[in-house]
C-alpha cells in the first residue's frame, strides 16, 4: 500500500515537473495548419507557434500590425536566389498587436527575402468577431532571422536580343514605307 | 463623331467612284446631314452619367448585401 | 463543295493577326517602364525581347500585300488566331521569370490571364516582380475588354465591326464599332479613376500599407476585378487584404465588369426604365437572386460559418466571384472543396451561367438564359393551346425585339455547346481520379472563365488536364464561332478545291 501510495506520488511529482513541458507549445507547419484548420482553432486548442516568412506588406492598423506569414521552401530560398520550384505559396494572416511588435525590415517580395519569425498566438478559424475571418491573433513574436535582400542579374543577353528584334522590326516597317513611297 | 468615319468609309468603298450626290445614303441638301444625326446616339461625355452608373454599381453591391444578411438571418432563425 | 482559301485570304488573316501583335508591342511598353521605374532589370529585359518579338512579328505580318476588305470569316479567324498566339509571345517575360516548371504552365497562366479566366500554376507568387504582376494583371485587362477594341482603337477601321461579331459582341451600342469602342474604353476609364481612388483610399486609410503599395494594390485589383479576372497580387487572393470594406469596393468593381457595356450605356443616359426591362437585366437578377439564396441555405445547412455575418459575408463575396466569373476568393481552395450540397449546386450554376453578353465576363449569359427561358415558357404554353396555333414571343433588349426561330436556336445552340464543354472537362478530370464534385466545379470554372478553385488546377496537375482547361477556357471565351471558323478554315484549306 505504502509503495502504491509512494508510486503515485512520485508520478504526481514528475507531472509537476513536466508541466512546463506540457505547457510549451510546439511548433507546428503551416501546411498542417491549413490541412485541418478546425483542429487548431481556439478556444479548444489555447495557442499555437508557427515559423516562417513575413511576406507582402505590414499592415499598420489601429492597435495591430496584419501582414501574411508563409512558410514554404521558398521561405528559406526564393526562386531569385536560386531556390528550387516547389509549388505554390503556404501562408496564413497574421495579426500581431503593436505591443509586441517589432520593426522587421522590409516585408518578402521580389527584392527581400522577408524575415524569418517565430509567432504564437490563438489560431482564430472562422473568427465570428471579424465575420468570419481566419488568422493567428499572435501573443509573442520574435525576429529569427532579420530580412535579406535578394540579388537579380542584369539581363544583357535579353536586352541585347530585344534591341536587335526592334530594330529588325524598323527596318522591315521602314521598307514597307520605302515599298508604299515606290 | 466616331461613328461618321466609318459610315463614310464603308460607303466609299461600296460605291466606288461614284459622285458624292449619286450615293443615296448621303444627304443630298445642305442641312440634311444635322437632320439625319439628330435621331442617331451619340458617344455620351463622362460627366454625372458616369456618377449614376458607379452610384448604381455600389447601390447593388449595398442591396446584395443586405439580401445576403437577411437570408443569413432568416436561416439562422430556422 | 469546300472552296479553299485563297492566298490572299491567308494575307489579309496574316496581316490583320499582325496588327494585334502590333498592339500589344504597343501595350508591352507599360510594364517594360514600369520594370524599368522600379528596377527590376530582369523583367525589364524580358519585356524588352516581348515587345521586340510582338514588333518583328507584326512588321512582317502587316507587310503582307492584300487587296481585299476584311471580311466577317477572316474576322473570327483572326480573333481565334490572335487569342492562340498572343498568349504565346506574352508568356516570354513569365517563362523567363522562373516561376514556373515549364512552357505549358506559362502558357497556361497567359491564356488564363488574357481569357479573362484567373486559374493560375504560378509558384511563388509572393516572390514575384511587381512589373511581372502587373503584366499579368494589364494581360487581364486587355483580354477582358477585348482584343478586339484594342485592336479597333489602333485604327483598323471599316474591318472593326467583323472582328467584333466573331468575339460574340453583336451589338453595337453606337452607330460605328469605332464610336462603341471609344466608350467602352470611356466606361473602362471612368470606372479606373473612381475605382483605384477608393481601392488605393482603403488600403492606405484601413489597411494601413504604405502609399506607393496602396497604388500597386489598386490598380491591380481594379484591373482584375474590372476584367472579371481574379488574378491577385498574393497567394491568398483577396483573402490577403482582410478587409470587408475593400471586398465591397472591389464587389461593386466586379459588378461593373458583369454589366453589358449596353446596360452601361442605358445608365449613362439615365434610361432607368429600358436598363430594368432589359431581358437580360432581369434575367441576372433572377438568377442571382435565386442562387444567392440557394447557396446561403447550402451554406448554413453545413454549418460552415458560426454567426450571422460571417456566413453573410462569405458565403456573398465568394457567391458574387463567381456569378460575375471574376474568381476572387477570401476563403483557401481547400475550404471552397469542403463547399457541398446547395453550396455546391448554388455556386456552380452560377459560374456556368456567368454574367452578361458584351460585358468583361464568361459564362453562358444571362441574354442567353433569359432567351431560352422564355422559349422553354413557350413550349409549355403550346402544349395547352390547340394543336397549330402561333404563339409570339417578344422580348425587350435595346427596344422591343420580336423572337425568331434563329435567336432561339442560336440561343440554345449556344447554351448546349456550353454544357457540352463543361462536361468534357468534368469527364477529363474523372479520368485522372478526382471527385465528380471537384471534377466539375474546376471544369465549370475554367469553361466558364470565372478561375475560382477547388485545387485542382495547381503546378503538379496533369497535363492533359492543363491543356483540356487551356482549350475550355479558350472556347468559353470565344464563344465557340471563333473556334469553327478556325477549324473550317484549317479544313477547306487541306480539302477544299
Amino acid at each position: 500500500m505504502r509503495r502504491a501510495i509512494t508510486v503515485m506520488l512520485s508520478v504526481a511529482w514528475s507531472l509537476c515537473l513536466a508541466a512546463p513541458a506540457i505547457a510549451e507549445v510546439a511548433v507546428i507547419d503551416v501546411a498542417e495548419l491549413l490541412r485541418d484548420p478546425a483542429a487548431y482553432a481556439a478556444p479548444d486548442v489555447a495557442e499555437v507557434r508557427l515559423r516562417g516568412e513575413l511576406v507582402g506588406d505590414f499592415g499598420h492598423r489601429q492597435d495591430a500590425v496584419w501582414t501574411q506569414l508563409n512558410q514554404d521552401s521558398y521561405s528559406a530560398a526564393p526562386i531569385l536566389s536560386g531556390g528550387p520550384l516547389a509549388g505554390g505559396n503556404q501562408g496564413i494572416a497574421v495579426r500581431i498587436p503593436l505591443a509586441i511588435w517589432h520593426e522587421a525590415g522590409p516585408p518578402g517580395g521580389y527584392r527581400h527575402r522577408g524575415a524569418i519569425v517565430e509567432v504564437a498566438g490563438a489560431w482564430r478559424y472562422h473568427d465570428p468577431d471579424r465575420s468570419g475571418e481566419s488568422y493567428l491573433d499572435a501573443t509573442s513574436f520574435r525576429i529569427l532571422e532579420q530580412s535579406a535582400p535578394l540579388h537579380e542579374q542584369f539581363p544583357r543577353l535579353r536586352l541585347l536580343v530585344g534591341w536587335v528584334l526592334l530594330v529588325g522590326a524598323g527596318l522591315i516597317a521602314g521598307t514597307r514605307g520605302h515599298r508604299a513611297g515606290d | 463623331m466616331g461613328g461618321i468615319g466609318f459610315e463614310r468609309r464603308q460607303i466609299t468603298a461600296e460605291a466606288g467612284a461614284k459622285p458624292r450626290r449619286q450615293r443615296g445614303a448621303l444627304p443630298t441638301r445642305p442641312g440634311m446631314a444635322r437632320k439625319n444625326a439628330r435621331g442617331r446616339r451619340r458617344l455620351p461625355s463622362p460627366g454625372s452619367g458616369a456618377l449614376v452608373v458607379v452610384c448604381v454599381e455600389f447601390a447593388l453591391v449595398a442591396a446584395v448585401a443586405v439580401l445576403a444578411l437577411a437570408v443569413a438571418v432568416v436561416v439562422s432563425v430556422f | 463543295m469546300l472552296t479553299r482559301p485563297s492566298s490572299d485570304d491567308l494575307r489579309i488573316i496574316g496581316q490583320f493577326t499582325g496588327r494585334i501583335f502590333l498592339a500589344f508591342a504597343g501595350v508591352s511598353v507599360l510594364p517594360l517602364v514600369a520594370a524599368i521605374g522600379v528596377g527590376e532589370w530582369a523583367p525589364g529585359g524580358s519585356f524588352l525581347l516581348m515587345l521586340g518579338v510582338f514588333a518583328i512579328l507584326g512588321a512582317a505580318l502587316t507587310r503582307l500585300p492584300t487587296s481585299r476588305p476584311l471580311d466577317i470569316r477572316h474576322g473570327v479567324v483572326v480573333v481565334a488566331l490572335g487569342w492562340l498566339l498572343v498568349p504565346a509571345v506574352a508568356a516570354i517575360p513569365l517563362a523567363l521569370s522562373g516561376h514556373f516548371s515549364d512552357f505549358i504552365d506559362v502558357y497556361f497562366d497567359a491564356v488564363s490571364g488574357l481569357t479573362t479566366t484567373g486559374l493560375s500554376v504560378l509558384q511563388d507568387l509572393d516572390h514575384l516582380a511587381l512589373s511581372l504582376n502587373l503584366w499579368r494583371h494589364l494581360l487581364q485587362f486587355l483580354g477582358g475588354l477585348g482584343i478586339v477594341v484594342v485592336a479597333v482603337w489602333l485604327s483598323v477601321g471599316g474591318a472593326g465591326l467583323a472582328l467584333s461579331r466573331s468575339e460574340g459582341r453583336e451589338d453595337k451600342i453606337l452607330p460605328s464599332i469605332s464610336s462603341t469602342s471609344r466608350f467602352i474604353w470611356r466606361v473602362s476609364l471612368v470606372h479606373m479613376a473612381v475605382g483605384v481612388a477608393v481601392l488605393f483610399g482603403v488600403s492606405f486609410v484601413f489597411l494601413g500599407f504604405t502609399s506607393g503599395r496602396s497604388l500597386f494594390h489598386a490598380l491591380m485589383i481594379f484591373f482584375a476585378a474590372f476584367s472579371t479576372g481574379g488574378f491577385s497580387v498574393q497567394s491568398t487572393s483577396l483573402g490577403y487584404y482582410h478587409s470587408p470594406i475593400l471586398e465591397a469596393a472591389a464587389g461593386g468593381i466586379m459588378l461593373a465588369g458583369t454589366m453589358s457595356f449596353q446596360l452601361h450605356f442605358a445608365l449613362w443616359r439615365r434610361r432607368f426604365r429600358e436598363a430594368v426591362r432589359n431581358l437580360e437585366t432581369r434575367s441576372f437578377l433572377t438568377t442571382f437572386v435565386t442562387l444567392l439564396v440557394v447557396t446561403m441555405v447550402g451554406l448554413a445547412t453545413l454549418g460552415t460559418y458560426h454567426g450571422i455575418l460571417g456566413h453573410a459575408r462569405q458565403g456573398l463575396f465568394q457567391f458574387l466571384s463567381a456569378h460575375t466569373t471574376t474568381g476572387f476568393s477570401t476563403v483557401p481552395s481547400s475550404e471552397l472543396a469542403g463547399w457541398t450540397g446547395l453550396a455546391f449546386a448554388g455556386m456552380v450554376t452560377a459560374m456556368a451561367l456567368g454574367g452578361m453578353a458584351a460585358s468583361t465576363a464568361g459564362g453562358v449569359k444571362a441574354l442567353r438564359v433569359g432567351l431560352t427561358a422564355k422559349v422553354l415558357k413557350n413550349e409549355s404554353k403550346r402544349v395547352m393551346m390547340p394543336p397549330g396555333s402561333v404563339i409570339p414571343i417578344g422580348y425587350f433588349q435595346d427596344g422591343h425585339r420580336r423572337m425568331t426561330v434563329e435567336v432561339a436556336h442560336a440561343a440554345m445552340f449556344i447554351t448546349l455547346l456550353y454544357l457540352g464543354l463543361y462536361l468534357v472537362g468534368t469527364g477529363v478530370g474523372i479520368a485522372y481520379g478526382y471527385s465528380l464534385q471537384d471534377a466539375l466545379f474546376e471544369s465549370v470554372s475554367a469553361g466558364g472563365t470565372v478561375g475560382l478553385s477547388v485545387g485542382i488546377t495547381d503546378p503538379s496537375m496533369p497535363v492533359v488536364l492543363q491543356i483540356v482547361y487551356m482549350c475550355e477556357m479558350w472556347l468559353g471565351r470565344l464563344e465557340f464561332l471563333a473556334f469553327f471558323a478556325l477549324i473550317g478554315t484549317l479544313w477547306s484549306a487541306v480539302r477544299g478545291r
